[in-house]
């Protein structure tokens, strides 16, 4: 059968709804896509104003043709998400062009069904699918209008639509709730367009400048049990063991050597960890950063991960196999009072956290010498260098933000010039010092700190909170935590950012300050929604999910999450019935005629069946004819019953018909 | 091989519709009789769904996953709406109006609701014409009275082919119908035409034409006074002769009568006779002239009126040239 | 009140016998101030029922015999040119009566017919643009011969929905027509009828008809009765809503006729064969005949449920 023409109303009512669906990808893609929709679906709708004609078949060729260039064009990598999301939108744009009838009316609802997909893939904040509802309450009356008749008012309308909605969603919830994840079933093509967020795989003097300036959530963190001092928040990354006299970078090959990695779930033996019993659990909620390694506190001793491929590797990090291109949650546990590798290095690690670079920072190799000849050798010499280095930072630097641009010889430039700067600057210059003292050390990069949020319990972790530290390594001690940092700005430490800085620095980083209470409280509260939106939506996964229906179901057991879903749709669906067709069924017998029917059912059972039109009159007649010993009962009752359906006689004869027709029986 | 397939899967089904449907002049829509599935675009639906499902599980975004189980809550929806909007129906066949061969028969039906709830893009195609249907909307509280018109190919009785009533309301995922088998029967006229009946007979009826009964009357003779007669039919010259009142008694009979003869008629085959009488009945009727219809077997004597121009046209559309003694 | 019905049934009883269902559906007819039409060959009594409801019930009675020739005027009379006051004056014609048998309705012209029929239908007569009322009560019996249809003009439906019934009286029992033969003609003894009730009386009984009760649910049937007629494809054309209003007058007359208030299915019944078999029209088959009617009407009583199911 032919399909029907859609009206122009209907036809608007599309354009709309796929004008809001496409409009949050208008600002992840390419430019040159929002002119081509809007003059397709321009060209369609004045078909009928202007009385054109379809285009034809070559104009249609061309558009495609162009559409497929600006596709290659635009996009750097073809075989890649957006490429796709572009052609798709291409497409749809053109099939606009010839949108004629129900069926096609009902393409356009399914692209735009798509369309609101593809925007989930760059966007997933509450705002976002808060808009997406909207869109989809638009895109629903849009897609009711194809098929209803013609000259319903508004009212009805946006009933229609409330019902379809208040169905659609319970249901939707449901099967949320209950429908089993799966992990990625292939390989997708990765998502351009979305930077790495954070710091690089290498540090160089400015770097962590830009990075304090933003406000950006790095990751949350909801603790097991009691938070950890802020002076223990240290969020471990990355190592960076090689310096060239400038920047700092990751060994050789640690992104890239997945062999050497264990993908265990627990800390693998050859860390020689010894620790105390001190073990704190967090599940970490982590931002796509478009990075492979994770974060972790003090010496991770398990970690899992539903959505990542986590790896314990060295120098008691953990990364994912793959960079983390959606929103991702891990569990760890670390230690946070640890020995690690106390008794020896060994020789690559100590030639690679004792290298420098051949020359260069004469200044800072010559001061550490000085030390060395000062306190002597020995681990107790060792400790007091690493004290006075500390306290020489602490006497006579400063911290700050504004930092003169450094020279080729940046250590130099620091210890010996300007002696003002930050995180970056402090640690780099102490391994470099240690390093040039012959004590192996490493410039360790993540995330220091946090803001607590205290009623929802968990810690928000941001960009600006990036820090720079330093271990060193003693002989029968192990690695050992060193933040030079702190010995020049302890409230970095202890507080934050920004009360480390003078009051006319304070504006150079990024996010609200205690100054502004108000909105500070607000910016908690939102980060809050968006951190539980994250928690529970948008990291539901099987873990979660299993734990969930457990908690609600008692055991989650296949037969009874299946009972729960189809208990809970067939609920929904029941309530939606009984709002259509009403709460009583239509025509509920009245207690007499139910009476009566009994009498009428007990002596059909006897063979003798009311007739269809036979009064009741007549029907004891006839059956008093036969049976005379019933008649008199039987006149009775059919007297009774006419009285009360025909003479309007009060309740009272109603209840002694009754009572007569449940009791006398055809015996 | 695809269009074979499915046109036996549709013949097997028909069969199977018709098996739970039994004939009737009326109809109610339940779920013995109603039938819901996804139609073609309704699958593609299932597509898109599935789509955004492996998209949703391959980038691990539960938005997406999200949106592809409102799909299906959607699918879901649909499936009850289109049964609702079907649920409740009753259709019920009223009759036809009079139809003469080759024409197309208007049959009349009313649609209403058990519980006055409205319906909405309702279809209704016959099943040998299903590529037209006839587009219903059923207000609510309402009942509809609509006309569907058939092929009336041949005289006589021709029964009523499958009704199919489907709905894609509200959102055309899914498609819910019912086909129907109707009891009645069409009676159907033989085709009028033109034709030539016998001279005699011809000049009986048009010299008859405007004989009317008043201006014929024969004075048959005396009848006993009844009270209450007109004065001007009491024979006065009787009661002049003393003998009491009379009344004169005038006879009307008609003194030659308009018969169509089926054996009167010159025309080469039994139809062709009988197309000539169909269109001397229509043509007299409008007349307002009284006729009878002789075929062999049946004799309707002369009347005029609706109720008599019926009844010879039925006469002639049931009539079996071979069977002789057949009876109106 | 019963008694007196059941008196005046007896009494037009023992004139036409082994009719009593007739004549209760006749009075029933004319307590439900409608109008009567029988249907039957001549000398079943038809006038002697005529007659003898009249002469008990105390009304004044005329008879037409209607004929091919009979005009108009010759039943509800004309103007006439009194000489002596030199002006035009109204002669009543035999329409001018309490009872009025209108005999043998169909061997009138349409014209002759339709006088009557608008007499009956507005219960006054306009002559020379002048109304004069027809007395109180106005019962008219028109009567028509099934058989000779030659020569007659047969009532179009507009007009026989205009008679509340159509009865036919049909041959008597085998008993009761012995009894004919053995006693005395009935139309001698038709002097002897007394009138049992009066005008004032019978006024009060016919309003009483209208306050029989009828209930929601004795409603409900008769509008399924009705309904089925529209919609069953035996009937060629279903009952009017003026039929259905006839259908519970009768129905209302003749509870009372039994001594109720209130109307039970059972009354409607009993009147549904008259009220209802001149009003519709079969499908198929012999539409004009009685057999097929009366078929219609059993076919409609046995095919509708007394209760709503």
């Amino acid at each position: 059968m032919k399909s029907l023409l859609l009206r122009q109303g209907q036809l608007k009512a599309l354009a709309l709804s796929q004008l809001f669906c496409l409009l949050p990808l208008a600002f992840v893609l390419p430019l040159w896509l929002v002119p081509f929709w809007l003059m397709s679906i321009a060209w369609r709708l004045s078909l009928h104003r202007f009385s054109w004609s379809f285009p034809s078949t070559a104009v249609k060729a061309t558009a495609l043709l162009l559409a497929l260039v600006a596709i290659v064009l635009s996009s750097p990598k073809l075989m890649s998400v957006d490429s796709f999301v572009m052609f798709f939108i291409s497409a749809f744009s053109l099939k606009l062009l010839e949108l004629e009838s129900r069926d096609d009316g009902l393409l356009v609802v399914g692209a735009n069904f798509v369309a609101l997909a593809c925007s989930f893939l760059y966007f997933q904040t509450l705002y976002i699918s808060v808009y997406a509802l909207f869109c989809l309450a638009f895109l629903f009356w849009a897609w009711l209008a194809i098929y209803r008749s013609a000259g319903l008012s508004a009212r009805v309308q946006y009933a229609h639509v409330a019902k379809l909605i208040a169905v659609v969603l319970p249901c939707m919830f449901l099967l949320f709730v209950v429908m089993p994840r799966y992990g990625q079933l292939w390989q997708m093509p990765s998502q351009q367009g979305k930077a790495a967020t954070g710091f690089s795989d290498s540090m160089s003097p400015g770097d962590f400048s830009e990075l304090i300036q933003s406000d950006a959530v790095a990751f949350r963190v909801s603790f097991d049990a009691a938070l950890p001092e802020p002076s223990e928040r240290y969020w471990r990354a990355l190592v960076f063991e090689e310096f060239d006299g400038r920047r700092w970078s990751l060994s050789q090959g640690w992104l890239s050597a997945y062999a050497q990695n264990y993908a265990t779930t627990k800390a693998p033996n050859q860390w020689q960890l010894s620790q105390s019993d001190k073990v704190t659990g967090y599940e970490l909620l982590l931002e796509a950063h478009q990075q492979p390694w994770l974060f972790s506190l003090g010496a991770p001793l398990a970690a899992n991960s539903n959505s990542l491929d986590l790896r314990f590797s060295s120098a008691l990090l953990l990364k994912s196999r793959r960079p983390v291109a959606s929103r991702a949650s891990y569990w760890v546990s670390s230690a946070l009072d640890y020995r690690y590798q106390t008794l020896q290095l060994n020789s690559t690690q100590a030639r690679r956290n004792l290298r420098l670079p051949e020359q260069g920072n004469e200044q800072s190799r010559a001061l550490a010498k000085e030390l060395r000849a000062q306190f002597g050798t020995g681990v107790e010499a060792d400790k007091k260098l690493i004290n006075e280095i500390m306290s020489m930072f602490n006497r006579d630097f400063y911290y700050s933000l504004k930092v003169p641009t450094l020279g080729p010889n940046s250590v130099d430039d620091f210890i010996f010039g300007s002696r003002r700067g930050f995180c970056e600057h402090y640690s780099s210059s102490f391994v470099f010092l240690l390093r040039a003292a012959g004590i192996p050390a490493r410039v360790v990069v993540g995330y220091q700190g946090g803001q607590y949020n205290r009623d929802a319990d968990y810690l928000i972790v941001r960009q600006r909170d990036a820090h720079a530290w330093a271990e060193y390594w003693l002989p029968g001690e192990g690695w050992l935590r060193a933040d030079p940092t702190s010995a020049v700005a302890p409230s970095r430490i202890e507080q934050d950012l920004g009360s480390a800085l003078s009051a006319d620095e304070r504006d150079l980083v990024g996010g609200l300050h205690s100054s502004v209470a108000a909105l500070m409280w607000l910016q908690l509260r939102m980060d809050e929604l968006s951190y539980q939106w994250q928690k529970f939506v948008l990291n539901y996964d099987s873990r979660m999910q299993s734990h969930f229906l457990e908690k609600l179901l008692g055991a989650a057991t296949p037969t009874r999450i299946a009972m729960f879903l189809l208990g809970g749709l067939a609920l929904i669906l029941a309530l939606y019935w009984l709002s259509l067709f009403g709460f009583r069924s239509p025509r509920r017998a009245s207690p007499v005629q139910r009476a009566y029917a009994l009498h009428l059912k007990r002596l059909a059972k006897r063979g003798y069946a009311l007739k269809r039109g036979e009064t009741p009159l007549a029907y004891a007649g006839r059956i008093g004819a036969v049976q005379p010993s019933w008649s008199h009962a039987l006149l009775t009752i059919a007297k009774a019953y006419n009285r009360i359906c025909y003479a309007d006689v009060g309740a009272k004869s109603e209840q002694h018909f009754i009572s007569l027709c449940r009791s006398w029986k055809p015996n | 091989m695809l269009p074979t397939l499915t046109h036996s899967l549709r013949q097997r089904f028909a069969n199977f519709a018709a098996r739970r449907v039994q004939a009737s002049l009326e109809h109610k829509l339940t779920q013995r009789n109603l039938f819901v599935f996804p139609p073609w675009r309704g699958l593609g639906f299932l597509g898109f769904l599935l789509a955004l499902w492996l998209l949703g599980t391959n980038y691990q975004n539960n938005l997406i996953l999200a949106l592809s189980f409102l799909m299906a809550s959607v699918f879901v929806f649909a499936i009850l709406a289109s049964y609702a909007n079907m649920q409740g129906l009753s259709l019920v066949y009223l009759g036809h109006r009079e139809v003469f061969a080759g024409g197309r028969v208007q049959l009349k039906f009313r649609l209403s609701h058990r519980r006055g709830h409205g319906a909405d893009g309702l279809e209704l195609a016959w099943q040998n014409q299903l590529d037209n249907p006839l587009l219903l909307t059923l207000e609510a509280g309402q009942e509809l009275e609509f006309e569907l018109d058939i092929v009336a190919a041949k005289r006589g009785l021709i029964a009523l082919p499958p009704l199919r009533v489907q709905t894609v309301y509200p959102l055309g995922i899914v498609r819910c119908w019912t086909w129907l088998r109707w009891s009645a029967r069409v009676l159907v006229f033989p085709k009028p035409e033109r034709g030539a009946i016998a001279q005699a007979q011809l000049e009986a009826l048009s010299g008859q034409g405007q004989s009317q009964v008043t201006g014929h009357e024969d004075f048959n003779g005396l009848a006993v006074y009844q009270a209450g007669a007109p004065t001007r039919r009491i024979a006065w010259k009787a009661y002049a002769r003393g003998r009491g009142l009379w009344l004169k008694d005038f006879s009307q009979e008609l003194s030659a009568e308009n018969w169509l003869d089926y054996d009167a008629v010159q025309a080469s085959s039994a139809e062709r006779r009988l197309s000539v009488l169909s269109e001397r009945t229509v043509v007299l009727s409008a007349q307002g002239e009284a006729f009878g219809l002789r075929l062999p077997g049946v004799t309707i004597p002369p009347a005029t009126g609706v109720a008599h121009r019926k009844q010879c046209l039925e006469a002639l559309a049931r009539f079996a040239p071979t069977r002789v003694g057949h009876s109106g | 009140m019963l008694s007196e019905l059941q008196t005046i049934v007896k009494a037009v009883g023992q004139l036409l016998l082994g009719k009593e269902e007739q004549i209760k559906l006749a009075l029933c007819c004319l307590l439900a101030r409608g109008h009567l039409l029988i249907e039957d060959l001549p000398g079943m009594g038809k006038t002697t029922l005529a007659q003898s409801l009249a002469k008990v019930l105390g009304l004044s009675y005329q008879r037409v015999q209607f004929t091919s020739d009979l005009l108009p005027g010759d039943i509800i009379g004309g103007s006439i040119f009194d000489q002596g006051k030199g002006s035009f004056r109204f002669h009543p014609g035999p329409v001018f009566t309490q009872v009025l048998l209108a005999d043998e309705i169909n061997r009138s012209t349409p014209k002759a017919q339709s006088a009557l029929l608008e007499a009956m239908e507005e219960r006054q007569v306009s002559v020379d643009s002048i109304s004069h009322a027809l007395p109180e009560p106005f019962f008219v019996i028109a009567t028509q011969n099934p058989l000779s249809q030659a020569g007659t003009y047969a009532l179009p439906e507009s007009q026989l929905d205009r008679f509340l019934m159509c009865l036919s009286l049909g041959y008597p029992p085998a008993e009761a027509e012995k009894a004919l033969l053995m006693g005395r003609d009935p139309r001698e003894r038709l002097p002897e009828l007394k009138a049992l009730v009066d005008l004032h009386k019978l006024k009060h009984i016919q309003a009483q008809v209208e306050a029989v009760k009828a209930s929601e649910a004795l409603i409900t049937y008769i509008q399924r009765l009705v309904q089925f007629t529209r919609e069953h494809e035996s009937f060629y054309c279903g009952l009017s809503p003026r039929a259905a209003m006839a259908l519970l007058r009768s129905a209302k007359a003749w509870a009372l006729l039994h001594g109720r208030d209130h109307v039970l299915p059972d009354d409607v019944q009993a009147v549904v064969p008259a009220v209802v078999e001149h009003r519709v029209q079969g499908q198929f088959g012999n539409a004009s005949s009685a057999e097929g009617q009366q078929n219609l009407s059993r076919l409609l009583l046995n095919s509708v449920a007394v209760m709503a199911p």
